[in-house]
């Protein structure tokens, strides 16, 4: 555990993978009544490091990952990608969604080419093959979408967003629509992929367990107008155990520190 | 169980009674549902008081040609109506239940072919190819048929639009047709506007007679209000003969009413372009037989030739001239 | 092992067996859409012999079958007979009134979709005109180009239109957000999203504008050959028929043109919704 980043810009410029410089966002809705999502946030997140963003809802998480994929803008400050400000997205990065956001029109298989064709990258047969295998997708290649249970889905979507090889996944509560034993299989299927690939993954959700299940560290942004309160590094070995003391003491440290934020939103 | 059926039956008989008991008063002041059209007889005996005379009351129901009215004369829903030579050989084909009472005119004089004022058409002959207003299976129809046979044309000479009378004012006036070929009045009334210009009359061509024709049992039934709505036409007929002028005025009344603006010196010009004659003598049934013939050979008729023998009542008029004191 | 292949032989169909099944079902689907309508037109025969109602107004049955195969034939056999020429005649018609609606209307709508300036000054327009009835139009398009083919197939273009905008406007907003970043993100062009996310993504809408384009034309078409048909289409056929009390004609158009309607709709936009929105699973409910 330790506090937020304080290194200078230089520094973490030279190791940071993706790095927010007082970043703030405010939303205009329809009425015209601002609303002040993102307050002040600066982080950095370095290469090959699997990140968790958790924290209230409605604080802004999403927002700062959409701000890191190009879709949005910060209000002030910057979000940077390799040293270089992110002016749109571009498919260095790879999203999931929680809604899948699959293409309907397309097969389990024409899903999982769409990035790879699109950039005309080679030995795209073998890349889907392999990455079937790896989602554990065998034998559904020719399926269309609904066809397919929730769990399945997110399996196609988590490979679309690898296949075009992307040095950066982000994932917005992906496994959050799913029951919990999928979820459960979900998180242990997806630790044997992310090992095989050591993406930098940037992984936003509202469950503590599976933050500390799957994170390097754990970013704890603050109710409404967010900042970041806390990082828990989780030097933990995979697969965790989550009856072990070690992991039971940051859960439960974690777990108080977010519920503090949880109840300063309600009230 | 028992009131049930009761008032079930209560609820059948009430508009069974009502019915027979307004029977009688419908019929006690001779009302009769008139099929009205824009010709210079079906205007004056609506619009003129003709059959005040005869305690008659005369229903219009507005129709633009012999074609519909032949639809309804079929279904009972008007009385009396005015039929062209080639719809009533149509309807004749198709049932026995009407039958033709009278003669409303005569003459090929009626039907005209008009084209715009401005346009270089000065004969039949110009408009070959053309694009021309008529009503198909009409009277005039059936004169336009004859006429073409004359001259070795056939029907697809002519690129034919199907119109009725209003539709046929308004294409000329828009000029999306590039001739007319119509009856009286709506030809003087495209003329009297100063849109068309006449090029052609079929006076000569053929001597069409207008058939006055009611259901078979409208005749059984009311006969004493058909005799009465006789009587009223031949007077009506008698105005036009002797007395063009009052009749033109009527006639101006009617169109107007329908929206179109004539001058009367125009409709009195017209209105002497036929013979106002009742009678149903053997040449006009024997026009009739020929129009049947002509339109069979079209190939456009359905069904056998009709059972002439029951198709012509000269009786009506006989006892219609007796209540006019002749 | 051999307990295996038991459950497997019990489990597994036949080809054939499958092939059977599937014949069946359809022939039952077949049976079931028909037999109404056969009984209707049994009641229709007994009660036109029966001399129940007017058989000028309502001819039986089997006589309107047999004046249809008369319209059927010619001395230079099927093809050149008279109603085939009318339906040829109709059918052109509809193919161009559609055709131009399918091309530019689909393409506007498209438009109209992704940018919202021209949604915001076409969308007024869509909303005012749409509830015309097209035959409405009729009088006012004669005007403008006469008494012709021109301004049927107009007609037919007019009522066409409306679904078409209106639907594929509708198909292209109906596609989320999301979708769109997930594509941008994988490096598509805007081009490319145009054909790889807009396109198919707004096709269940497009299908369902289209299938209403078409069967609303189809009425609008009859109904114009009727007002300004100029001696061909079935909707000249059965008003010809009609100055002639022609009934067994007019019904013989009535049914020609129910039959083709289905076939339309049956043989051309069932199976391209199944061959796409019912395969994705995004068929419209409603
Ligand atoms: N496009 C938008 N317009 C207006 N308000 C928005 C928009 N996107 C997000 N917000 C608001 O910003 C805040 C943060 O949203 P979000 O990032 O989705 O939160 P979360 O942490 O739950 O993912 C919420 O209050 C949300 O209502
Ligand atoms: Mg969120």
């Amino acid at each position: 555990m330790d506090m937020p980043n304080k290194k200078t810009k230089r520094d973490a410029a030279a190791t940071a993978k993706v790095e927010a410089l007082s970043v703030s966002k405010t939303f205009k809705r329809d009425g015209g009544e601002e609303v002040a999502a993102i307050g002040d946030i600066s982080l950095s997140i370095a290469e090959g490091e699997f990140a968790a963003f958790i924290g209230p809802s409605g604080c802004g998480k999403s927002t700062l990952l959409y701000m890191v994929a190009g879709f949005e803008k910060p209000t002030g400050g910057k979000v940077r990608m390799n040293g270089h400000v992110i002016d749109r997205p571009r498919p260095d990065r790879g999203i999931v969604f929680q809604e899948y956001v699959l293409f309907p029109w397309l097969t389990v298989e024409g899903n999982i080419r769409f990035g790879i064709d699109l950039q005309k990258q080679p030995d795209a047969d073998a890349r889907v093959e392999h990455l079937i295998k790896l989602v554990g997708l065998r034998g559904f290649e020719r399926a269309y979408p609904h066809t397919l249970s929730g769990g399945m889905q997110q399996r196609v979507a988590i490979a679309r967003a690898l296949a075009y090889d992307p040095e950066l996944l982000l994932m917005d509560e992906p496994f959050g629509s799913l029951d919990a034993q999928t979820k459960r299989r979900m998180i242990k299927d997806f630790i044997t992929v992310w090992e095989e690939t050591k993406k930098t993954v940037i992984f936003v959700t509202h469950s503590v367990e599976e933050a500390l299940l799957l994170a390097d560290k754990v970013y704890l942004f603050s109710a409404r107008p967010s900042r970041i309160k806390q990082v828990f590094s989780v030097d933990l070995p995979r697969p965790r155990d989550i009856s072990e003391p070690s992991f039971i003491g940051i859960q439960r440290e974690l777990l108080a520190s977010l519920d503090e934020e949880v109840e300063k939103m309600m009230g | 169980m028992g009131a049930f059926w009761k008032n079930l039956a209560r609820l059948i008989a009430a508009p069974v009674i009502l019915l027979a008991l307004s029977l009688p008063a419908l019929t006690a002041d001779h009302s009769i549902k008139s099929a009205y059209r824009l010709t210079f007889t079906s205007i004056a005996v609506t619009k003129g008081d003709f059959a005040e005379k005869y305690d008659l009351a005369i229903k219009p129901i507005t129709f633009p040609t012999g074609i519909e009215i032949n639809e309804a004369l079929l279904t009972g829903s008007v009385d009396v109506g005015e039929v062209g030579i080639a719809p009533l050989a149509t309807l004749l084909t198709r049932t026995s239940d009407v039958v033709a009472v009278g003669v409303t005119d005569i003459g090929g004089g009626r039907y005209k072919t008009v084209v715009r004022k401005e346009s270089p058409y000065k004969s039949m002959d110009d408009l070959l190819g053309k694009k021309v207003a008529i009503k198909v299976g009409s009277g005039n129809y059936a004169a336009f048929l004859t006429y073409i046979k004359s001259r070795g044309w056939k029907e697809s000479d002519f690129q034919i639009v199907n119109a009725g009378d209003q539709e046929a004012i308004a294409a000329l006036t828009e000029g999306s047709v590039d001739g007319v070929i119509y009856w009286e009045p709506i030809v003087s009334t495209l003329i009297a506007k100063g849109i068309a210009r006449p090029i052609f009359s079929f006076k000569g061509v053929v001597n069409n007679p207008t058939f006055l024709v009611m259901p078979r049992k409208f005749v059984e039934n009311e006969r004493e209000t058909a005799i009465r709505f006789i009587a009223a036409y031949m007077d009506t007929q008698e105005l036009l003969s002797t007395d063009v002028p009052a009749a033109a005025k009527l006639v101006v009344k009617g169109m107007s009413a329908s929206g179109q603006k004539v001058d009367p010196k125009v409709i009195e010009l017209a209105i002497p372009s036929v013979d106002y004659k009742i009678e149903m003598g053997s040449q006009v049934i024997a026009d009739e037989k020929a129009t049947w013939q002509l339109l069979k050979d079209t190939g456009k008729l359905r069904g056998d030739e009709p059972d002439w023998s029951v198709a012509f009542d000269g009786s009506l008029i006989e006892a219609a001239k007796k209540l006019r004191g002749e | 092992m051999s307990e295996i292949q038991i459950h497997r032989a019990g489990e597994a169909r036949s080809p054939s067996a499958e092939f059977a099944a599937g014949f069946g079902h359809k022939a039952l689907g077949g049976l079931r859409f028909i037999s109404p309508i056969l009984i209707v037109l049994a009641l229709w025969e007994f009660s036109s012999r029966a001399g129940l109602v007017n058989a000028v107004l309502l001819p039986p049955p089997s006589a309107i079958f047999r004046n249809m195969g008369r319209l059927f034939q010619s001395d230079t056999g099927f093809w050149n007979s008279p109603l085939v020429g009318h339906i040829e005649v109709s059918l052109m018609r509809l193919l161009a009134g559609y055709g131009m609606a399918a091309v530019l209307c689909t393409a506007l709508g498209l438009l109209m979709g992704i940018n919202r300036r021209v949604y915001a000054f076409f969308d007024p327009i869509v909303t005012v005109i749409m509830p015309i009835p097209s035959l409405a139009w009729v009088p006012i398009v004669i005007l403008w180009l006469g008494m012709s083919n021109a301004t049927i197939i107009f007609v037919v273009f007019l009522t066409a239109m409306f679904p078409i905008i209106y639907n594929s406007a509708a198909g292209v907003r109906s596609i989320s957000k999301k979708h769109l970043w997930a594509a941008e993100l994988m490096g598509a062009s805007r081009q490319k999203i145009f054909f790889k996310v807009l396109l198919p993504g707004a096709m269940p809408y497009v299908i369902t504008g289209h299938i209403l384009a078409v069967s609303l034309a189809w009425r609008a078409l009859v109904g114009a050959e009727m007002l300004a048909g100029a001696g061909l289409g079935l909707g000249y056929m059965i008003f010809d028929a009609r100055t002639f009390m022609d009934t067994e004609t007019v019904y013989a158009g009535i049914m020609v043109i129910a039959v083709l309607g289905l076939l339309i709709e049956k043989g051309v936009f069932r199976p391209l919704q199944r061959f796409t929105i019912e395969r994705w699973g995004t068929v419209r409910a409603g």
